[in-house]
């Protein structure tokens, strides 16, 4: 049975201008221990979905759902309480702006030790006391902190993004979850930093068995992390599949842009030639295309791009395009 | 064309002097005897950890900040600190972030006139002309310049930046980490301008930037900061695939991360 | 060569004048402020001429007469009279003018000079800048009622002594709002930008700072708005701005306080209407406010 199994996922959002649909049926299928990567660009909804998996949800909002399963609870029917009972046993998350989410006034070290809930003791009964600071440093030991001393004194602001972050995945980790909800942790920071973050959730997963749901807007930097990927376009999920089918046969032409956007390190393009970019800008909530919603921006739009393409499948490879690329290279 | 180099840096410094304590005054060098040249249609990359001086070095270029001491050349002039009148026709620059270097309360197209008002004679009516055609320039239409910076995207709003420093046909455009608030398409977007504008206009370039891929696309030359030192400079291809010091390698290293995709293996697409 | 093709041509931006008028428009509440100063505005100018009464004449006949909505009341005197037989409506319409009026010269001089405070030591740096800044702070440090107490006991009483001590105690508070507002709008990157096009400051000034501190102006004119209404009636009802006869409508309030359980309505009308103008004041100002924001985005 899959961890987190979400089915035609809808977000409406009640504006100035009207209702908009910022989510549009979509579904996301988590099995356990698993690192799903979900990617798309600003005003994708990608956050959004993050967002109504946690519950987090404002009041001008509303969530519709098939299915919202999470390890056989149906979030949607659960009371506020029960909710909440499950998301501080079962689910973490990690912001963008990890000096934000830190209380500014409390020592990091304090909140870390507050965050250590008391079903993870598991030691003699005489052990109890100074447990949980002990196992804070052990917390920060295990996410690459060295000098845990000056941490756990410094404030937030005394620290630099890459460390709070580090923090906010120590606290992450204290509670043990099954589900990690990583919204954009890496963006913000320096190549340094990103490469060390992104081994500490390798190693989270791979260790502790953690699922995660890795949100990002850049494909390739997360490339060979995620083992599955979603991609997201404007609310829509146009694309689903393995990391070898979604990287090396993408078959949604937004896929493939992304892809093809920005020059890697190998060089293989030749110097200051021009890149492949996607014309046009992405068109706000208001003003959506009808039919597939890369239509007007896609070069390989036809006219039966007006109307909105199913998800196909093919090998557990989903994707809603009416005129799918690679597609006779993935079947042979 | 005269045969020194376009722009010669020589020996720029910056210091900050920060009280601590009562009396101590602590001297801090964000930029220590920096020196580099750039000759017309060259792109030159400051590439660094945060702290090594790259963003410090593009704000005294562009006038944002005055340097401590050294000297700025372009074009044989030197530049002069404080004159403006001088600098923006020669060296322009554009902000990293697009939604904040846009004034909201001015339309497009009184944001282009502005520097147009300040340095050059023209009637309004050729004001007006040069407006539209730089906004054509850089891909959006006359209409554009009846919006206020929040009705367009991002995108947009970072190409109306370039307009801006390109309305005074500037001979050097500062980019200060332009890309990276932008979404992977548009960024796409705007790297193809800078290379098409650049190739058409003979302009030169100065970036800042932490996408490795990205400068050794883009850059003719790159010089690795670190803590306001230059620490390694050449032509980008040389510095790249065989790199001198342990900070360059490390770098590139932290670039190349073993869970970046790098797609050898991927089967062309068109 | 350039083609002249609209390609939109339905694309009408309204300024942010107008954009800012119609976000005001769809706020009821604002409207109904808006509407409400208008008509305090011309009572202001046209009242006194159009009430039928002098505020001072006396009626012997017509003493403490209930309003005219009562059993007992007559359309003569529409609001009733007070217990010397004066006109409560001309009295009202006339101390619009002590009241209301006063209110807005206090204000709007210590606009006007705050405000000049504020932009100048925001453009400017180092000393400068910190005098400008600080230079009336100590007056900060007296709360308005007993800086106006002084003032009386120095000049004697009467209502210019008292605006004159309400427009000191505005002035530092609207400095610190300009300053603040204007050092904050200097250190965006619009701001950078323009000084790089070689604007020279009074360009920085009217063209990126003015119009993007607007909004706090706009709070701080009616917040000192509704405090200098409150403090001229709050100082004439203590007895040591207008004087006795003069119509303020604190001082009708201070007059009638001894009647409230035979006339009550000698202290309910000048109540409500001091109520009534600074609510008024403050929907329109919040309306402003929020209709500038929404102008902006």
């Amino acid at each position: 049975m899959p961890l987190l199994d979400i089915r035609n996922l809808t977000i409406e959002i009640d504006t100035p201008q009207g209702r908009v649909k910022a989510v549009d049926r979509v579904s996301l299928t988590l099995n356990e221990g698993e690192i799903r990567g979900l990617v798309g660009e600003s005003g994708s909804g990608k956050s959004l979905v993050a967002k109504a998996i946690l519950g987090m949800k404002k009041d001008n909002w509303r969530i519709t759902a098939d299915r919202m399963r999470m390890d056989g609870h149906d979030l949607l029917s659960l009371t506020q309480a029960q909710r909440r009972r499950i998301m501080t046993r079962d689910i973490a998350m990690i912001f963008q702006e990890p000096n934000s989410c830190l209380d500014p006034s409390v020592p990091v070290g304090e909140q870390l030790i507050d965050a250590i809930p008391w079903r993870v003791f598991d030691g003699k009964w005489w052990q109890v006391f100074h447990w949980r600071k002990r196992h804070a440093i052990a917390l920060l030991h295990r996410v690459g902190v060295k000098d845990h001393k000056e941490v756990m004194n410094a404030y937030p602001h005394e620290l630099s993004v890459g460390v709070c972050q580090k923090v906010m995945i120590a606290m992450a980790i204290a509670i043990k979850p099954r589900l990690l909800v990583a919204d954009e942790p890496i963006s913000a920071m320096e190549a340094t930093t990103q490469a060390q973050l992104l081994k500490l959730l390798d190693k989270m997963n791979k260790v502790g068995n953690t699922t995660i749901l890795l949100i990002s807007s850049d494909l390739s930097a997360i490339g060979n992390l995620a083992d599955s990927f979603s991609v997201m376009y404007c609310g829509q999920m146009v694309e689903t599949g393995s990391r070898e089918q979604v990287l090396t046969q993408p078959h949604h032409p937004y896929t493939d842009a992304l892809l093809d956007a920005i020059p890697d390190f190998s060089g293989r393009l030749a110097h200051k030639s021009y890149l492949n970019p996607l014309p046009g800008s992405i068109p706000p909530l208001q003003h959506l295309p009808i039919g597939c919603r890369l239509g007007p921006r896609c070069p390989y739009a036809q006219k039966q791009c007006v109307k909105t393409p199913p998800l196909l499948q093919n090998k557990g490879h989903h994707y809603s395009c009416h005129f799918p690329l690679n597609l006779e290279e993935s079947r042979k | 064309m005269t045969p020194a180099p376009l722009l010669q840096v020589h020996g720029l410094s910056k210091s900050y002097s920060r009280r601590s304590g009562l009396f101590r005054r602590v001297v801090q060098k964000a930029l220590d005897h920096v020196s580099f040249s750039l000759e017309a249609g060259e792109t030159i990359a400051l590439v660094g950890e945060a702290g090594s001086g790259k963003s410090t070095l593009a704000k005294i270029l562009a006038g944002v900040t005055q340097a401590t001491s050294g000297e700025i050349r372009v074009d044989g002039q030197v530049m002069d600190e404080g004159n403006y009148q001088q600098r923006c026709k020669l060296i322009r620059m554009i902000f990293q972030d697009p939604n904040s270097s846009l004034n909201p309360s001015l339309r497009i197209g009184r944001i282009l006139e502005a520097p147009l008002i300040l340095n050059s004679r023209l009637s309004p009516l050729e004001r007006k002309h040069k407006v539209i055609d730089t906004l054509r320039m850089v891909g959006l239409l006359p209409e554009h310049a009846l919006f206020y910076p929040q009705m367009i995207s991002a995108g947009q709003k970072q190409r109306v930046a370039l307009a801006r420093a390109l309305i005074l046909s500037p001979r050097i455009i500062v980019a200060d980490e332009a890309f990276s608030v932008l979404d992977v398409s548009m960024r796409a977007q705007i790297v193809n301008l800078l290379l098409k504008l650049q190739k058409n206009l003979g302009l030169s370039y100065v970036i800042v930037a932490n996408d490795l891929g990205l400068v050794r696309h883009m850059s003719d030359k790159v010089i690795i900061m670190h803590q306001g030192k230059v620490v390694e400079t050449g032509p980008t291809e040389a510095v790249f695939s065989a790199p001198q010091q342990e900070i360059t390698r490390r770098l590139i290293q932290s670039y190349e991360h073993e869970y970046r995709h790098a797609p050898e293996h991927r089967v062309a697409a068109d | 060569m350039a083609r002249k093709i609209k390609v939109y041509p339905e694309i009408k931006v309204p300024s942010a004048l107008g954009q800012t008028w119609a976000a005001y428009r769809q706020d009821s509440l604002a409207m109904l402020g808006l509407w409400g100063l208008l008509f305090l505005l011309a009572t202001l100018c046209f009242g006194p001429m159009m009430v039928s009464f002098d505020p001072l004449k006396q009626d012997p006949n017509a003493l403490l007469l209930p309003p005219s909505w009562t059993q007992q009341g007559t359309i003569e005197y529409f609001f009733g009279t007070d217990d010397l037989g004066r006109d409560l409506l001309s009295r009202l319409v006339h101390g619009a003018r002590l009241t209301f009026g006063y209110a807005l010269v206090a204000t709007l001089v210590a606009l006007l000079c705050g405000c000049l405070l504020g932009l100048i030591g925001g453009m400017s740096r180092g000393l400068l800048a910190s005098t400008l800044h600080h230079v009336l702070d100590p007056l900060l440090s007296i709360p308005s009622l007993l800086l106006a107490i002084v003032l009386v006991a120095l000049l004697g009483p009467g209502l210019p002594n008292v605006t004159l001590a309400i427009t000191l105690a505005l002035i530092p508070q609207i400095t610190r709002a300009t300053y603040n507002a204007v050092r904050q709008e200097l250190g965006k990157e619009y701001v950078t930008a323009a000084r790089l096009d070689g604007s020279p400051p009074y360009r920085i000034l009217r063209w990126a700072v003015l119009p993007n501190i607007l909004d706090t102006l706009v709070a701080q004119t009616t917040r000192a708005l509704s405090m200098a209404i409150l403090d001229i009636s709050t100082v004439s009802f203590l007895g040591i701005g207008a004087q006795a006869p003069a119509p303020e409508w604190g001082n009708m309030l201070a007059g009638g306080l001894e009647l409230i359980y035979v006339a009550s309505w000698n202290v309910t009308l000048p109540g409500l209407a001091i109520m009534l103008s600074v609510v008024i004041t403050n929907l329109v100002g919040d309306g402003l406010r929020n209709a500038l924001q929404k102008g902006m985005d």
